[in-house]
């Protein structure tokens, strides 16, 4: 009983600091040292527990599969920076036929694009409000729809693969898989992979953009389209729109056909983008840059055809390092990398300073027997399995009010993940995590997504409306979610026919 | 004494910062010339993602400061936004001494026998034939909370809003 005490005080010093505006690093690895300082003085605690920190921090330093983080956060930054959003837009919109409908489709598939690079939703967001909203307007597309397309489509890139927190929901799920079967007694369990779980996501992800994309054909009936600007679409589209899918074909494949693995992948990616930044840059030297991707691409195909034939490789490689040096020699004069590179330092560090106190909060929280809680309020549910994962997936929902997925994923999988995977499938719960924490930042009045929209839309556009115009998205949301929920084939499908496991 | 605590602070932000932008810089390139070695020769080398994972390991820890310096950490702004600038400064300064000092405190305390240790050995990789010198990248945690230490108390003094 002691401890549920101490736990409820945690809890609420938890809530109260963050809460408080101070920065949520501080507060979850902060709160917990006071508070089992405090237990300590009561003898409450051991604390002789704190004395494993250190070496939870060292297990983050040498965890090689978090490497792809700031590489995927280094691609993103290079693709904003390439304004190559901004061109996918306007070219995607011309090729559909420039009706307020086609720029509405057109804005669903380039954040599904963009999605499937950034995985941030701060940014997505406002890089689409900025960008598409006012455009959107002035195609005519009512207020209430351009909002709620913007928010959800802004919030795409947790689920769309390859999006980072599906890369540290990976970390997370397969240890805590590794934990729950061994306490079931199965030393030898199927490892989890991030491969798996981008494969799991591909289907609700595409799902949920054709459910949207059918809401926005609904709601916009066809009108008849005003004659194009001069520029033929089809040279548009492959200037501005193949490119990118080429990237994400060539990162996502490499994962999903189980030859490199995410972090090796998402090198290419960076590759790739700086290829794409370089062209934005000195158009003039299209062809050097062109030349160097279609290398590498070729590198791809002799490897995947098992051509081995050394100086076609040599040459290839060599095409493909010359293009690379000169796209970094040109990116660093048109001064686009090194902002790149500074954004990339800070985003990487918002996300490790998450993960570093998430791991003295789940130290502690251990410390006060707080598994064991869990574990017994788990058995008082009923339902089983159902019982628990439904408790879980709500108390994550109200989470995601306060907290963002980083925070959330490495404070509750820990603590629920040994638990729950001893009868869960690993692949579906780490889905349905992400579906219902999307679901979660879309919810008025707290949603994540919300708030970074009001912050770049016009004060034209009021709060409630923008409450009101997510509405038919939550929706959406919430179907998608049942449907996973109902039949997880939807989530494990993919995976077991990709890696067979 | 204030200024000049600041500048100091500020000359540390910056070498940080340029170091762990480097560290970015050799993650990128190193990991990528390992996937050409290794898909495109069939060349497996060590080392040279030994130096990727170790450029990573000081990134994750020495990011901490450089992102803290620039305001950069997530807040929940939800009544931050309605708070006066005084109590959100007051807000801050609670923070400094309530949690960051006694978190990074003692983390450094707890962390610098283990790594006294990992220099007494010249602790090198874990797989043989790996990159020697693993001891200074332990060492970058120390160097870390002294550094989250110095960057918080400029932080609360210089008044950062965020």
């Amino acid at each position: 009983m002691a401890e549920g005490f101490w736990l409820i005080i945690f809890g609420l010093g938890l809530l109260g600091g963050i809460l408080s505006g101070v920065p949520v690093l501080l507060v979850i690895s902060g709160v917990p040292v006071l508070v089992a300082f405090l237990a300590a003085g009561f003898g409450a605690f051991d604390l002789s527990y704190l004395q494993a920190f250190p070496q939870r921090v060292f297990g983050i330093m040498n965890n090689t599969l978090l490497i792809a983080v700031p590489l995927f956060v280094l691609m993103g930054a290079l693709l904003e920076r390439s304004r190559l959003a901004e061109r996918m837009l306007l070219s995607a919109a011309a090729a559909l036929g420039g009706s307020g409908r086609a720029l509405a489709l057109a804005v669903l598939l380039v954040s599904t694009l963009i999605a499937a690079s950034t995985g941030i939703i701060g940014a997505t967001i406002v890089m689409l409000g900025m960008i598409a909203l006012p455009a959107l307007l002035r195609a005519g597309v009512p207020e209430r729809l351009s909002s709620g397309l913007v928010c959800a489509a802004g919030t795409l890139g947790q689920i769309i693969p390859p999006s980072i927190v599906l890369v540290l929901l990976g970390d997370q799920i397969s240890n805590a898989y590794l934990e729950a079967q061994q306490a079931a007694g199965n030393f030898a369990p199927f490892p989890v992979t991030v491969g798996d779980l981008f494969a799991g996501a591909m289907i609700p992800g595409l799902v949920l953009v054709a459910l949207y994309g059918a809401y926005v054909i609904l709601r916009l009936p066809s009108t008849k389209s005003r004659p194009n600007s001069s520029a033929p679409p089809i040279n548009g589209l492959l200037r501005d729109i193949l490119p990118p899918i080429l990237l994400i074909i060539a990162v996502l494949g490499a994962i999903l056909a189980g030859v490199a693995t995410p972090t090796e992948a998402a090198a290419v990616g960076v590759a790739g983008a700086l290829l794409l930044v370089a062209t934005n840059a000195t158009p003039r030297l299209w062809w050097v840059f062109a030349i160097g991707g279609a290398s590498g691409f070729a590198l791809v195909g002799s490897k995947l055809l098992g051509v081995a034939w050394l100086p076609l490789t040599l040459l290839l490689t060599g095409l493909l390092v010359v293009g690379l040096i000169a796209a970094t020699w040109t990116s660093v004069r048109s001064g686009a990398l090194a902002p790149a590179l500074a954004q990339t330092v800070q985003v990487s560090a918002m996300i490790f300073g998450i993960i570093v106190a998430a791991s003295m909060l789940s130290l502690v929280f251990r410390g006060f027997g707080g598994v064991e809680l869990v574990h017994d309020l788990f058995d008082s549910l009923p339902g089983e399995a159902w019982g628990m994962l439904i408790a879980t997936l709500f108390v994550v929902f109200l989470l995601g009010f306060v907290l963002e997925f980083v925070e959330i994923v490495f404070i509750t999988v820990p603590i629920v993940g040994p638990i729950l995977l001893q009868q869960i499938d690993p692949v579906w719960f780490a889905i349905l995590l992400a579906l219902n924490l999307q679901t979660s930042f879309l919810t008025p009045p707290f949603g994540f997504a919300l708030f970074y929209f009001r912050s770049v839309a016009p004060e034209s556009i009021s709060t409630g409306q923008i409450y009101r115009a997510i509405v038919p998205f939550v929706l959406i949301q919430l179907v998608t979610l049942i449907m996973v929920l109902i039949f997880p084939a939807l989530a494990t499908w993919l995976p077991s026919m990709l890696f067979g496991s | 004494m204030r200024d000049r605590f600041l500048s100091f602070a500020a000359v540390l932000h910056r070498t940080t910062k340029t170091f762990c932008v480097c560290a970015l810089a050799v993650i990128a390139s190193g990991q990528l010339a390992v996937v050409l070695l290794r898909y495109g020769f069939g060349i497996g080398f060590l080392q040279l993602q030994d130096m990727v994972a170790y450029a990573f390991a000081a990134l994750v820890v020495l990011g901490l400061p450089v992102a803290l310096s620039e305001n950069a950490h997530v807040r929940v702004d939800v009544f931050r936004a309605r708070q006066s600038f005084r109590w959100r400064q007051r807000f801050d300064l609670c923070g400094l001494v309530l949690l960051l000092i006694p978190v990074f405190g003692l983390t450094l305390w707890t962390v610098l026998p283990a790594v006294a240790f990992s220099w007494s050995i010249q602790e090198g990789a874990i797989e043989t034939g790996g990159l020697p010198g693993y001891f200074l990248v332990k060492t970058c945690l120390p160097i870390a909370c002294v550094l989250m230490l110095i960057q918080g108390v400029a932080w609360v003094l210089r008044g950062d809003d965020g």
